[in-house]
Protein backbone atom coordinates (compact mmCIF):
# COMPACT_ATOMS: atom_id res chain seq x y z
CA UNK A 1 0.00 0.00 0.00
CA UNK A 2 1.62 3.34 -0.95
CA UNK A 3 0.43 5.92 1.39
CA UNK A 4 -1.23 9.15 0.68
CA UNK A 5 1.55 11.42 1.61
CA UNK A 6 4.05 9.27 -0.45
CA UNK A 7 6.26 11.81 -2.85
CA UNK A 8 5.20 10.13 -6.27
CA UNK A 9 7.40 10.28 -9.82
CA UNK A 10 5.07 10.23 -12.64
CA UNK A 11 6.77 9.50 -16.23
CA UNK A 12 4.66 10.19 -18.98
CA UNK A 13 5.33 12.23 -22.16
CA UNK A 14 1.98 13.40 -23.16
CA UNK A 15 0.64 15.98 -20.94
CA UNK A 16 -3.00 15.34 -21.45
CA UNK A 17 -2.46 11.61 -20.16
CA UNK A 18 -0.38 12.93 -17.05
CA UNK A 19 -3.20 15.06 -16.17
CA UNK A 20 -5.72 12.13 -16.33
CA UNK A 21 -2.95 10.46 -13.79
CA UNK A 22 -2.51 13.79 -11.98
CA UNK A 23 -6.54 13.97 -11.42
CA UNK A 24 -7.11 10.06 -10.89
CA UNK A 25 -4.21 10.62 -7.82
CA UNK A 26 -5.59 13.43 -6.41
CA UNK A 27 -8.76 11.88 -6.41
CA UNK A 28 -7.77 9.00 -4.77
CA UNK A 29 -6.18 11.53 -1.70
CA UNK A 30 -2.72 11.45 -3.30
CA UNK A 31 -0.22 14.44 -3.44
CA UNK A 32 0.59 15.98 -6.49
CA UNK A 33 2.76 13.99 -8.50
CA UNK A 34 6.72 14.77 -9.98
CA UNK A 35 6.05 14.61 -13.67
CA UNK A 36 8.91 13.83 -16.36
CA UNK A 37 8.92 12.95 -19.50
CA UNK A 38 11.82 11.70 -20.65
CA UNK A 39 14.44 9.28 -19.24
CA UNK A 40 17.24 11.97 -18.59
CA UNK A 41 14.50 14.15 -16.77
CA UNK A 42 13.40 11.11 -14.67
CA UNK A 43 17.13 9.78 -13.49
CA UNK A 44 17.88 13.66 -12.75
CA UNK A 45 14.65 13.93 -10.66
CA UNK A 46 15.91 10.41 -8.91
CA UNK A 47 19.43 11.78 -8.42
CA UNK A 48 18.47 15.13 -6.55
CA UNK A 49 14.68 14.42 -4.74
CA UNK A 50 13.26 11.79 -2.39
CA UNK A 51 10.96 9.59 -4.62
CA UNK A 52 8.47 6.98 -2.67
CA UNK A 53 7.03 5.63 -5.55
CA UNK A 54 7.10 5.72 -9.50
CA UNK A 55 4.79 5.19 -12.27
CA UNK A 56 6.41 4.98 -15.97
CA UNK A 57 4.84 5.01 -19.36
CA UNK A 58 7.14 2.59 -21.26
CA UNK A 59 7.33 4.29 -24.45
CA UNK A 60 8.61 7.88 -24.08
CA UNK A 61 8.17 9.67 -27.60
CA UNK A 62 10.27 6.74 -29.12
CA UNK A 63 12.83 5.57 -26.04
CA UNK A 64 11.71 3.08 -23.54
CA UNK A 65 11.24 3.82 -19.72
CA UNK A 66 13.55 0.66 -18.41
CA UNK A 67 16.59 2.53 -17.65
CA UNK A 68 14.63 4.20 -14.96
CA UNK A 69 13.33 0.98 -13.80
CA UNK A 70 16.37 -0.42 -13.46
CA UNK A 71 17.56 2.66 -11.74
CA UNK A 72 14.27 2.43 -9.45
CA UNK A 73 15.57 -1.20 -8.52
CA UNK A 74 18.79 -0.46 -7.83
CA UNK A 75 17.38 2.24 -5.19
CA UNK A 76 14.48 -0.19 -4.29
CA UNK A 77 12.05 2.22 -4.78
CA UNK A 78 8.86 0.71 -5.45
CA UNK A 79 7.31 1.40 -8.96
CA UNK A 80 4.68 0.29 -11.52
CA UNK A 81 4.39 0.58 -15.61
CA UNK A 82 1.52 2.17 -17.16
CA UNK A 83 0.95 0.94 -20.97
CA UNK A 84 -1.03 0.77 -24.36
CA UNK A 85 1.40 -2.68 -25.26
CA UNK A 86 0.09 -4.79 -22.06
CA UNK A 87 2.91 -6.68 -20.35
CA UNK A 88 3.70 -8.66 -23.61
CA UNK A 89 6.32 -5.39 -23.95
CA UNK A 90 8.05 -5.44 -20.46
CA UNK A 91 11.97 -7.58 -20.69
CA UNK A 92 11.87 -10.80 -18.91
CA UNK A 93 14.01 -9.08 -15.84
CA UNK A 94 10.84 -6.37 -15.01
CA UNK A 95 8.30 -9.49 -16.05
CA UNK A 96 6.89 -9.24 -12.20
CA UNK A 97 6.63 -5.62 -12.43
CA UNK A 98 2.44 -4.52 -12.19
CA UNK A 99 1.25 -2.90 -15.30
CA UNK A 100 -1.43 -1.00 -15.72
CA UNK A 101 -2.88 -1.19 -19.47
CA UNK A 102 -3.73 2.02 -20.75
CA UNK A 103 -6.46 3.17 -20.69
CA UNK A 104 -7.24 2.12 -16.98
CA UNK A 105 -9.72 4.05 -14.64
CA UNK A 106 -9.34 4.94 -11.08
CA UNK A 107 -10.05 1.96 -9.52
CA UNK A 108 -7.63 0.39 -11.25
CA UNK A 109 -5.21 3.00 -10.29
CA UNK A 110 -6.39 2.46 -6.77
CA UNK A 111 -5.56 -1.44 -6.82
CA UNK A 112 -2.53 -1.16 -8.17
CA UNK A 113 -1.24 1.63 -5.56
CA UNK A 114 -3.10 -0.60 -2.86
CA UNK A 115 -0.40 -3.40 -3.83
CA UNK A 116 2.38 -2.04 -4.40
CA UNK A 117 5.41 -2.14 -1.64
CA UNK A 118 4.01 -4.38 -0.01
CA UNK A 119 5.29 -7.33 -1.89
CA UNK A 120 9.44 -7.88 -2.45
CA UNK A 121 10.24 -5.71 -5.88
CA UNK A 122 12.65 -7.92 -8.12
CA UNK A 123 15.99 -7.55 -7.74
CA UNK A 124 18.58 -5.55 -9.39
CA UNK A 125 20.90 -6.70 -12.17
CA UNK B 1 19.12 -45.91 -60.83
CA UNK B 2 20.34 -42.65 -60.99
CA UNK B 3 23.59 -43.97 -59.36
CA UNK B 4 24.30 -45.33 -62.51
CA UNK B 5 24.21 -41.79 -63.91
CA UNK B 6 27.79 -40.22 -64.92
CA UNK B 7 28.22 -37.01 -62.81
CA UNK B 8 31.36 -36.03 -64.93
CA UNK B 9 29.89 -35.21 -68.50
CA UNK B 10 27.34 -32.63 -68.53
CA UNK B 11 24.99 -32.13 -66.67
CA UNK B 12 20.96 -31.87 -68.13
CA UNK B 13 21.10 -33.88 -71.12
CA UNK B 14 23.03 -36.40 -69.43
CA UNK B 15 20.48 -36.19 -66.64
CA UNK B 16 17.62 -36.81 -68.86
CA UNK B 17 19.25 -38.23 -71.96
CA UNK B 18 17.25 -41.67 -71.68
CA UNK B 19 13.79 -39.24 -71.69
CA UNK B 20 12.11 -38.10 -74.47
CA UNK B 21 15.08 -35.30 -75.77
CA UNK B 22 12.73 -32.52 -76.67
CA UNK B 23 10.68 -32.99 -73.26
CA UNK B 24 13.70 -32.88 -71.38
CA UNK B 25 14.81 -29.99 -73.10
CA UNK B 26 11.40 -28.23 -72.62
CA UNK B 27 11.63 -29.52 -68.35
CA UNK B 28 15.15 -28.03 -68.51
CA UNK B 29 14.13 -24.46 -69.66
CA UNK B 30 11.53 -24.19 -67.34
CA UNK B 31 13.82 -25.63 -64.50
CA UNK B 32 16.48 -22.84 -65.41
CA UNK B 33 14.05 -19.86 -65.70
CA UNK B 34 12.78 -19.72 -62.07
CA UNK B 35 15.08 -17.97 -59.33
CA UNK B 36 13.41 -21.03 -57.42
CA UNK B 37 16.51 -23.16 -55.95
CA UNK B 38 16.02 -26.88 -57.98
CA UNK B 39 17.87 -29.72 -56.80
CA UNK B 40 18.00 -33.72 -57.18
CA UNK B 41 19.55 -35.42 -54.76
CA UNK B 42 20.53 -39.44 -54.76
CA UNK B 43 20.41 -41.52 -51.73
CA UNK B 44 23.54 -41.30 -50.82
CA UNK B 45 22.66 -37.59 -50.35
CA UNK B 46 24.70 -36.44 -53.42
CA UNK B 47 23.94 -33.64 -55.86
CA UNK B 48 22.88 -35.25 -59.22
CA UNK B 49 20.96 -32.04 -60.18
CA UNK B 50 21.20 -28.26 -59.65
CA UNK B 51 19.99 -25.42 -61.79
CA UNK B 52 22.04 -22.62 -62.67
CA UNK B 53 20.03 -20.52 -59.25
CA UNK B 54 21.95 -23.09 -56.80
CA UNK B 55 24.87 -23.07 -58.79
CA UNK B 56 25.12 -19.01 -58.31
CA UNK B 57 24.04 -19.15 -55.02
CA UNK B 58 27.27 -21.42 -54.63
CA UNK B 59 29.43 -19.86 -56.63
CA UNK B 60 30.73 -22.62 -58.31
CA UNK B 61 29.77 -24.74 -61.94
CA UNK B 62 28.61 -27.96 -62.13
CA UNK B 63 31.46 -29.79 -62.77
CA UNK B 64 32.92 -28.36 -59.56
CA UNK B 65 29.41 -29.62 -57.30
CA UNK B 66 28.57 -32.68 -59.40
CA UNK B 67 28.25 -35.86 -57.08
CA UNK B 68 28.96 -34.02 -53.81
CA UNK B 69 27.16 -33.95 -50.41
CA UNK B 70 26.65 -30.97 -48.89
CA UNK B 71 29.16 -31.05 -46.21
CA UNK B 72 31.28 -31.84 -49.59
CA UNK B 73 30.41 -28.47 -51.66
CA UNK B 74 31.02 -26.36 -48.38
CA UNK B 75 27.89 -26.89 -45.99
CA UNK B 76 28.60 -26.51 -42.00
CA UNK B 77 28.52 -29.72 -40.51
CA UNK B 78 25.68 -28.85 -38.54
CA UNK B 79 23.86 -27.59 -41.35
CA UNK B 80 24.43 -30.40 -44.08
CA UNK B 81 23.49 -33.05 -41.25
CA UNK B 82 20.03 -31.83 -41.26
CA UNK B 83 19.77 -32.29 -44.53
CA UNK B 84 21.16 -35.99 -44.49
CA UNK B 85 18.66 -36.74 -42.03
CA UNK B 86 15.78 -35.04 -43.91
CA UNK B 87 16.45 -37.00 -47.62
CA UNK B 88 16.94 -40.18 -45.12
CA UNK B 89 13.52 -39.39 -43.31
CA UNK B 90 11.56 -38.31 -47.11
CA UNK B 91 13.29 -42.06 -48.68
CA UNK B 92 11.77 -43.85 -45.27
CA UNK B 93 8.01 -42.20 -45.17
CA UNK B 94 8.34 -41.22 -49.00
CA UNK B 95 6.27 -38.12 -47.59
CA UNK B 96 7.85 -34.60 -48.50
CA UNK B 97 9.30 -32.48 -45.82
CA UNK B 98 9.45 -28.73 -45.68
CA UNK B 99 11.91 -26.58 -43.54
CA UNK B 100 13.48 -22.88 -43.41
CA UNK B 101 17.45 -21.99 -43.17
CA UNK B 102 19.67 -19.32 -43.07
CA UNK B 103 22.70 -19.79 -45.80
CA UNK B 104 24.91 -17.24 -47.31
CA UNK B 105 24.12 -16.53 -50.89
CA UNK B 106 27.79 -16.31 -52.74
CA UNK B 107 26.29 -12.41 -54.04
CA UNK B 108 23.30 -11.34 -51.70
CA UNK B 109 25.03 -12.71 -48.60
CA UNK B 110 22.89 -14.29 -45.81
CA UNK B 111 19.33 -15.23 -46.81
CA UNK B 112 16.08 -17.01 -45.55
CA UNK B 113 15.79 -19.99 -47.49
CA UNK B 114 12.07 -22.38 -46.92
CA UNK B 115 12.80 -25.55 -48.75
CA UNK B 116 10.37 -28.72 -49.77
CA UNK B 117 12.20 -31.89 -50.38
CA UNK B 118 10.00 -34.61 -52.03
CA UNK B 119 10.59 -37.98 -52.89
CA UNK B 120 11.19 -39.12 -56.55
CA UNK B 121 9.35 -42.43 -57.31
CA UNK B 122 10.80 -44.85 -59.81
CA UNK B 123 8.66 -47.46 -62.21
CA UNK B 124 9.17 -50.23 -59.36
CA UNK B 125 7.40 -47.62 -56.70
CA UNK B 126 10.55 -47.41 -54.59
CA UNK B 127 12.20 -43.83 -53.72
CA UNK B 128 14.86 -43.18 -56.20
CA UNK B 129 16.20 -40.01 -55.45
CA UNK B 130 14.71 -37.13 -53.72
CA UNK B 131 14.21 -33.58 -55.80
CA UNK B 132 14.34 -30.26 -53.80
CA UNK B 133 12.97 -26.90 -53.97
CA UNK B 134 14.29 -23.70 -52.28
CA UNK B 135 13.21 -20.17 -52.11
CA UNK B 136 14.64 -17.14 -51.26
CA UNK B 137 12.12 -15.93 -48.64
CA UNK B 138 14.24 -13.25 -47.09
CA UNK B 139 11.98 -10.51 -48.40
CA UNK B 140 8.80 -11.90 -47.29
CA UNK B 141 9.94 -12.37 -43.44
CA UNK B 142 11.32 -8.92 -43.48
CA UNK B 143 7.68 -7.56 -44.23
CA UNK B 144 6.22 -10.07 -42.02
CA UNK B 145 8.27 -8.27 -39.22
CA UNK B 146 7.86 -4.78 -40.32
CA UNK B 147 4.15 -5.81 -40.56
CA UNK B 148 4.34 -7.42 -37.13
CA UNK B 149 5.66 -3.87 -35.97
CA UNK B 150 3.60 -1.53 -37.21
CA UNK B 151 0.37 -3.70 -35.77
CA UNK B 152 2.94 -3.16 -32.56
CA UNK B 153 2.78 0.51 -33.01
CA UNK B 154 -0.58 0.71 -33.76
CA UNK B 155 -1.60 -0.94 -30.99
CA UNK B 156 0.01 1.28 -28.88
CA UNK B 157 -1.22 4.11 -31.03
CA UNK B 158 -4.79 3.25 -30.39
CA UNK B 159 -4.71 2.64 -26.69
CA UNK B 160 -2.67 6.03 -25.94
CA UNK B 161 -5.57 7.64 -28.57
CA UNK B 162 -8.13 5.99 -26.59
CA UNK B 163 -6.25 7.41 -23.18
CA UNK B 164 -6.29 10.59 -24.58
CA UNK B 165 -9.96 10.37 -25.32
CA UNK B 166 -10.46 9.67 -21.67
CA UNK B 167 -8.82 12.42 -20.28
CA UNK B 168 -10.08 15.13 -22.79
CA UNK B 169 -13.68 14.37 -21.80
CA UNK B 170 -13.39 13.36 -17.86
CA UNK B 171 -11.17 16.77 -17.85
CA UNK B 172 -13.61 19.16 -20.24
CA UNK B 173 -16.94 17.23 -17.72
CA UNK B 174 -15.43 18.31 -14.44
CA UNK B 175 -15.48 21.79 -15.00
CA UNK B 176 -18.41 22.09 -17.70
CA UNK B 177 -20.79 24.65 -17.21
CA UNK B 178 -23.82 22.19 -18.29
CA UNK B 179 -24.13 18.60 -20.31
CA UNK B 180 -24.41 20.73 -23.46
CA UNK B 181 -21.53 22.97 -22.77
CA UNK B 182 -19.23 19.79 -22.17
CA UNK B 183 -20.92 17.69 -25.24
CA UNK B 184 -20.17 20.30 -27.45
CA UNK B 185 -16.51 20.92 -25.69
CA UNK B 186 -15.66 17.62 -25.64
CA UNK B 187 -16.45 17.02 -29.63
CA UNK B 188 -14.65 19.85 -30.48
CA UNK B 189 -11.68 19.00 -28.81
CA UNK B 190 -12.04 15.23 -30.70
CA UNK B 191 -12.45 16.92 -33.70
CA UNK B 192 -9.05 18.97 -33.33
CA UNK B 193 -7.42 15.82 -32.50
CA UNK B 194 -8.65 14.58 -35.51
CA UNK B 195 -7.45 16.89 -37.49
CA UNK B 196 -3.98 17.01 -36.18
CA UNK B 197 -4.03 12.70 -36.94
CA UNK B 198 -5.09 14.16 -40.75
CA UNK B 199 -2.11 16.02 -40.62
CA UNK B 200 0.57 13.39 -39.22
CA UNK B 201 -1.31 10.38 -41.07
CA UNK B 202 -0.42 12.16 -44.56
CA UNK B 203 3.41 12.66 -43.22
CA UNK B 204 2.96 8.79 -41.98
CA UNK B 205 3.74 9.81 -38.58
CA UNK B 206 7.13 11.03 -39.38
CA UNK B 207 6.62 15.05 -38.68
CA UNK B 208 4.38 17.11 -39.63
CA UNK B 209 4.75 21.21 -41.40
CA UNK B 210 3.70 23.65 -38.60
CA UNK B 211 1.59 25.54 -40.92
CA UNK B 212 -0.02 22.26 -41.63
CA UNK B 213 -0.96 21.94 -37.81
CA UNK B 214 -1.50 25.50 -37.47
CA UNK B 215 -4.62 25.19 -40.38
CA UNK B 216 -5.83 22.35 -38.87
CA UNK B 217 -6.46 23.76 -35.75
CA UNK B 218 -7.79 26.70 -36.44
CA UNK B 219 -9.99 25.68 -39.83
CA UNK B 220 -13.34 25.90 -37.75
CA UNK B 221 -12.69 29.22 -36.79
CA UNK B 222 -11.06 30.43 -39.55
CA UNK B 223 -14.52 29.57 -42.32
CA UNK B 224 -15.72 32.83 -43.19
CA UNK B 225 -13.18 34.65 -41.64
CA UNK B 226 -10.24 34.18 -43.09
CA UNK B 227 -9.13 37.84 -43.14
CA UNK B 228 -9.42 37.13 -39.35
CA UNK B 229 -6.06 35.42 -39.37
CA UNK B 230 -2.65 36.01 -39.89
CA UNK B 231 -0.59 33.10 -40.40
CA UNK B 232 3.38 34.12 -40.71
CA UNK B 233 6.39 31.79 -40.69
CA UNK B 234 9.30 29.73 -42.29
CA UNK B 235 9.04 26.12 -43.14
CA UNK B 236 9.01 23.98 -39.63
CA UNK B 237 9.10 20.65 -39.35
CA UNK B 238 8.06 19.30 -36.02
CA UNK B 239 7.96 15.41 -34.42
CA UNK B 240 4.82 14.23 -33.65
CA UNK B 241 3.80 14.43 -30.19
CA UNK B 242 4.75 18.21 -30.20
CA UNK B 243 2.83 18.07 -33.36
CA UNK B 244 -0.31 17.07 -31.41
CA UNK B 245 0.45 19.21 -28.34
CA UNK B 246 0.76 22.16 -30.36
CA UNK B 247 -2.38 21.68 -32.26
CA UNK B 248 -4.35 21.02 -28.92
CA UNK B 249 -2.57 23.94 -27.47
CA UNK B 250 -4.05 25.69 -30.67
CA UNK B 251 -7.44 24.77 -30.77
CA UNK B 252 -7.98 25.31 -26.60
CA UNK B 253 -6.57 29.65 -27.47
CA UNK B 254 -9.05 29.58 -31.14
CA UNK B 255 -11.77 28.51 -29.26
CA UNK B 256 -11.38 30.88 -25.79
CA UNK B 257 -10.77 33.64 -28.38
CA UNK B 258 -13.84 32.86 -30.18
CA UNK B 259 -15.88 32.91 -26.88
CA UNK B 260 -14.40 35.54 -24.72
CA UNK B 261 -11.26 36.89 -26.93
CA UNK B 262 -10.64 38.64 -30.23
CA UNK B 263 -12.85 36.52 -32.32
CA UNK B 264 -15.78 37.13 -30.29
CA UNK B 265 -15.76 40.68 -31.93
CA UNK B 266 -16.02 41.63 -35.36
CA UNK B 267 -13.04 43.89 -35.33
CA UNK B 268 -10.88 41.27 -33.39
CA UNK B 269 -7.67 39.77 -35.07
CA UNK B 270 -5.38 36.81 -34.08
CA UNK B 271 -1.99 36.67 -35.23
CA UNK B 272 0.25 33.12 -35.60
CA UNK B 273 3.98 33.83 -35.56
CA UNK B 274 6.40 31.76 -35.60
CA UNK B 275 10.25 31.98 -36.41
CA UNK B 276 13.41 29.60 -36.38
CA UNK B 277 16.50 30.33 -33.46
CA UNK B 278 19.43 29.36 -32.51
CA UNK B 279 19.85 28.81 -28.35
CA UNK B 280 23.39 26.68 -27.69
CA UNK B 281 24.07 24.65 -30.43
CA UNK B 282 20.44 23.66 -30.50
CA UNK B 283 17.94 25.15 -32.99
CA UNK B 284 14.08 26.42 -31.18
CA UNK B 285 10.71 27.38 -32.63
CA UNK B 286 9.48 30.23 -31.30
CA UNK B 287 5.46 30.39 -31.57
CA UNK B 288 3.61 33.50 -30.59
CA UNK B 289 -0.34 33.98 -30.79
CA UNK B 290 -1.20 37.10 -30.52
CA UNK B 291 -5.08 38.98 -30.20
CA UNK B 292 -5.70 41.93 -31.07
CA UNK B 293 -9.14 43.97 -30.79
CA UNK B 294 -10.89 42.33 -29.03
CA UNK B 295 -12.58 43.09 -25.37
CA UNK B 296 -10.34 43.12 -22.61
CA UNK B 297 -9.12 40.15 -21.33
CA UNK B 298 -9.29 38.84 -17.46
CA UNK B 299 -7.67 35.53 -16.62
CA UNK B 300 -10.22 32.63 -16.27
CA UNK B 301 -11.37 32.20 -13.25
CA UNK B 302 -12.13 28.62 -13.46
CA UNK B 303 -9.05 26.37 -14.25
CA UNK B 304 -10.56 24.08 -17.17
CA UNK B 305 -8.81 21.74 -19.56
CA UNK B 306 -7.44 24.46 -22.10
CA UNK B 307 -5.89 26.67 -19.42
CA UNK B 308 -4.48 23.59 -17.39
CA UNK B 309 -3.25 22.76 -21.08
CA UNK B 310 -1.56 25.83 -21.96
CA UNK B 311 0.06 26.63 -18.72
CA UNK B 312 1.47 23.22 -17.41
CA UNK B 313 0.54 20.34 -19.63
CA UNK B 314 2.44 21.53 -22.94
CA UNK B 315 5.57 22.77 -20.96
CA UNK B 316 5.88 18.63 -20.75
CA UNK B 317 5.04 17.75 -24.09
CA UNK B 318 6.97 20.64 -26.44
CA UNK B 319 9.88 20.09 -23.41
CA UNK B 320 10.38 24.04 -23.74
CA UNK B 321 8.86 27.07 -22.31
CA UNK B 322 5.03 28.35 -22.61
CA UNK B 323 3.96 31.96 -21.19
CA UNK B 324 0.24 32.69 -21.48
CA UNK B 325 -0.28 36.39 -20.57
CA UNK B 326 -3.83 37.90 -20.34
CA UNK B 327 -2.60 41.71 -21.61
CA UNK B 328 -5.49 44.09 -21.62
CA UNK B 329 -5.56 44.22 -25.58
CA UNK B 330 -6.03 40.86 -25.76
CA UNK B 331 -4.46 37.32 -24.72
CA UNK B 332 -0.64 36.61 -25.73
CA UNK B 333 0.60 33.16 -25.83
CA UNK B 334 4.23 32.20 -26.88
CA UNK B 335 6.20 29.03 -27.04
CA UNK B 336 9.13 28.15 -27.08
CA UNK B 337 10.14 24.64 -28.23
CA UNK B 338 13.45 23.23 -28.60
CA UNK B 339 13.40 21.19 -32.05
CA UNK B 340 14.36 17.57 -32.47
CA UNK B 341 16.76 17.16 -35.11
CA UNK B 342 15.07 14.02 -36.38
CA UNK B 343 12.31 15.37 -37.03
CA UNK B 344 13.67 17.82 -39.76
Amino acid sequence: MIATDAKILVVEDESILAMLLEDFLADLGYAMPTIASTVASAMSILDTQDIDFAILDINLGGEQSFPIADSLLERGIPFIFMTGYGAAGVPDRLQSVHTLQKPYGADALKQALQHSGSEAPPTAH
Amino acid sequence: MLESVNFQRVRPVQFGQHRDPAAWRAYDALLQATPDLLYVFDLQHRFVYANDALLTMWGKTWEQAAGKTCLEIGYEPWHAEMHGEEIDRVVATRAPIRGDVPFDHQEKGRRIYDYIFTPVLGTDGEVEAVAGSTRDVTERRMHEQHLQSLVHELNHRVKNTLSTVQSLTRQTLDTAESLEDGNSKIEARLFALSRAHDVLTRENWRSADLRDIVAGAIAPYRAGAAQRFFLDGPPCRIDPKRALAVAMALHELASNAAKYGALSHDAGRVRIEWKLARTDEAEALELVWHETGGPAVEPPTRRGFGARLLERGLRKDLDGEVELTYAPDGLVFRATVPLDSSAQ
